[in-house]
């Protein structure tokens, strides 16, 4: 019997994944999307094997086996925020009731305790903060998506999962190829943190088990599954693979990091940090030595070249970033038995390398 | 427009120029674009005439509109800047040009990648002789398509693939640092193609050419871009001393990779660069403003410079992988 589900969020780049482990499953799928011109840009490869449909036809569905969901709200004015978050939930819920889904299976992320884990990642309900409207909307969403799912007897799946990594990743791999390339920073010197990760393909392995899984035993599980199979890894590990097929020469820029706030000590040396800023960079005498036209530039007062002999200053915008780079705190898988990862973390690397050598971020010139 | 355009020349308003008009076929958006720019009039594209009160039009429609509506500015004597591409084919620009040339009058295109600092340092960097001997140029630039378009142009219009759209601007940031801008006698030939689809508007395009121009010799180009998936971000230049790296995005300086340093290359200095996007933005405006004041006054942005770009464009989006 051919099991249907129902995607909601079908363009974002794990749901692509998952649709594609879904589809060699033998699944038939229905991807939902607001957005037909992006679903069309997206969902290219699977465009002859998935139904597209916008929200108000996937109510329409009938006898479909679950519904899982990958959209969140990510951009809106303050005012519409909560609005649009509740509506997209309630399009979901609403969506598994009317085509008489037998689960929901919601993925949300681990930035629920805060990027930093701030708060301890227990696989249970978490409290609303207010703060940051990426947190704040996946915080939104699971109470919402938990509370009209319960009151539907819906058993139910919140898939909390650790940074995705894997070939094109936004956020894990690509973000940090551009900043070797660009030499900025990839994490704050001596405070490598822990990865947290999960590797794409398994995340989509996993969601094609819980939405096999038998009700019983989902139900007895409890709706929080925590998904980082490659959480204690640190940073350095990840990026090591990406630099060796960038082909780039040295380590990975890595930034001085901030005074910690607190003892006068503390707050003197970031005084003495700030007045050392200007010594961040080494005018490149000596390359101008070597090279010709470094010296007539320089004598032309027509550019200043700069060896970088150390980190540069950080910058605000990178902050966010660094800080994630840094997070000492370990977010544990809790996942159904007797689900084990297909891919591990060698064999991830290598493909992420691959995937990087590919993407124009080699710094080697390529042979002939 | 609305986006880029409309806040610098507000911000201008008061010192270079001043807006008269905004048209839209969407009167709404013209009425939005108006008020926040104080111009006077709003409404649907209207015929013009010699003696209607303006030293310029300003045209940001989907591409295969640029020819239409600047034929119609040219034909009443004014001045015109147009969104990138230029247009839609290098035909098409030299018929502009050629009007232009006849009415005296001036045609900008709005690439302001040209003038960001790193692109700028990045031209000055090669023409020194830095690299050496060129040997290999990549412009790469992709990422997911992850925003709401007005309309489904990206994917039903021929020319709103991603070729037109971040290919020109990324072939050009290339095309400009090596200065081929300025050169008469560049050859090239597209030796190799892949799209997906195979057919425009492509979402995805890999495109490997061979150029040949009096100051490089020849060298290799290849050029990657993808609105399905990310990409490195920017143009690398390999020669023979290293190999030089200017990111897509904003950026204050290009990264020298030579000998075993890693040389972060800054302004000497002359003046004052753009601290952002924004201010790139900003600058352009100002130099069209300039230009228009002043017929003689050379600039970056003049539609002379774009006649080699929209060749390579004309070349990629023809061409059908193999």
């Amino acid at each position: 019997v051919t099991r249907k589900a129902i995607v909601f969020g079908a363009t974002n780049y794990v749901g692509g994944w998952t649709i594609r482990a879904l589809l060699d499953a033998g699944w038939e799928v229905v991807g939902v999307s607001r957005n037909p011109a992006l679903a069309s840009i997206l969902l290219q490869e699977y465009e002859d094997r998935i139904e597209l449909v916008d929200p108000v036809e996937a109510k329409r569905q009938d006898d479909a086996s679950a519904v899982l969901n990958f959209a969140y709200v990510k951009e809106a004015d303050m005012e519409d925020f909560y609005r649009l978050n509740r509506s997209l939930i309630d399009a979901v819920v609403d969506t598994a009731v009317a085509s008489r889904a037998e689960r929901v299976v919601h993925t949300s992320t681990l930035a629920v305790f805060g990027y930093e884990l701030n708060v301890t990642p227990r696989p249970a309900y978490v409290r609303w903060r207010s703060g940051d409207p990426y947190v704040e909307s996946k915080i939104l969403a699971e109470h919402r998506l938990l509370r009209r799912t319960t009151r539907s007897g819906l058993p139910t799946a919140i898939v909390r999962l650790g940074n995705v990594i894997g070939p094109g990743a936004p956020s894990w791999v690509a973000e940090p190829a551009q900043r070797i390339l660009d030499d900025r920073p990839v994490g704050y010197q001596d405070r490598d943190g822990l990865s947290n990760a999960t590797y794409l393909e398994n995340v989509a392995d996993y969601l094609a088990f819980v939405l096999d899984a038998p009700r019983e035993s989902l139900e007895a599980f409890g709706p929080y599954h925590h998904l980082a199979e490659l959480a204690s890894h640190r940073w350095a590990e990840v990026l090591e693979p990406i630099a060796r097929a960038m082909k780039v020469e040295g380590r990975p820029t890595r930034a001085t990091p901030p005074a910690r706030a607190g003892s006068p000590v503390t707050a003197l040396r970031g005084r003495v940090s700030r007045g050392r800023a200007g010594g961040y960079f080494r005018a490149a005498f000596g390359v101008a030595g070597r090279f010709e036209w470094v010296r007539r530039a320089v004598d032309r007062g027509r550019v200043r070249p700069w060896e970088l002999t150390r980190p540069l200053p950080v910058r605000p915008e990178d902050e966010g970033f660094l800080r994630i780079m840094s997070v000492p705190r370990r977010f544990p898988s809790h996942v159904m038995a007797p689900w084990t990862p297909k891919v591990d973390f060698e064999d991830a690397g290598r493909r992420i390398a691959d995937w990087v050598a590919s993407a124009g971020y080699s710094l080697r010139l390529p042979p002939g | 427009m609305q986006r880029l355009h409309a806040p610098a020349l507000r911000l201008l308003g008061d010192s270079s120029s001043s807006v008269r008009g905004c048209f839209d076929v969407d009167l709404e958006n013209a009425r939005t674009v108006a008020e926040a720019t104080s111009a006077t009039v709003a409404g649907p594209p209207a015929a013009v005439g010699p003696g209607d009160p303006v030293d310029a039009a300003i045209i940001a429609t989907p591409p295969e509109a640029h020819a239409e509506h600047a034929q119609r500015y040219l034909s009443a004597a004014k001045h015109v800047f147009v969104e990138k591409p230029a247009t839609i084919s290098a035909a098409e620009l030299d018929q502009l040009r050629e009007l232009a040339g006849r009415m005296g009058r001036r045609i900008f295109v709005g690439h302001f990648r040209r003038l960001f600092p790193s692109v700028q340092i990045a031209r000055r960097l090669v023409s020194l002789g830095a690299l050496g001997r060129l040997v290999r140029v990549e412009a790469t630039e992709g990422f997911r398509w992850d925003w709401e378009p007005r309309s489904n142009y990206v994917v039903e219009s021929p020319y709103g693939g991603v070729v037109h759209d971040t290919g020109s601007h990324l072939i050009d940031m290339a095309v400009f640092i090596l200065a081929l801008d300025e050169e008469p006698d560049v050859r090239f030939e597209l030796t190799s193609v892949e799209k997906t689809p195979a057919s425009e508007p492509s979402q995805h395009c890999e495109a490997e050419l061979t150029l040949e121009s009096p100051r490089h010799g020849a060298f290799v180009a290849r050029v990657m871009l993808s609105r399905m998936g990310p990409l490195a971000m920017g143009v690398k230049i390999w020669g023979e001393n290293g190999v030089l790296f200017i990111p897509a995005r904003f950026a204050a300086a290009p990264v020298l990779r030579t000998a075993g340093h890693r040389l972060l290359v800054s302004e000497g200095g002359q003046g004052a660069a753009p601290a952002s996007m924004w201010h790139s933005v900003v600058r352009m405006h100002e130099e069209f403003a300039a230009a228009v004041q002043d017929p003689h006054r050379d600039t970056v942005l003049d539609a002379r410079r774009f006649s080699l770009l929209m060749r390579i464009l004309d070349e990629i989006w023809a061409a059908t992988p193999a």
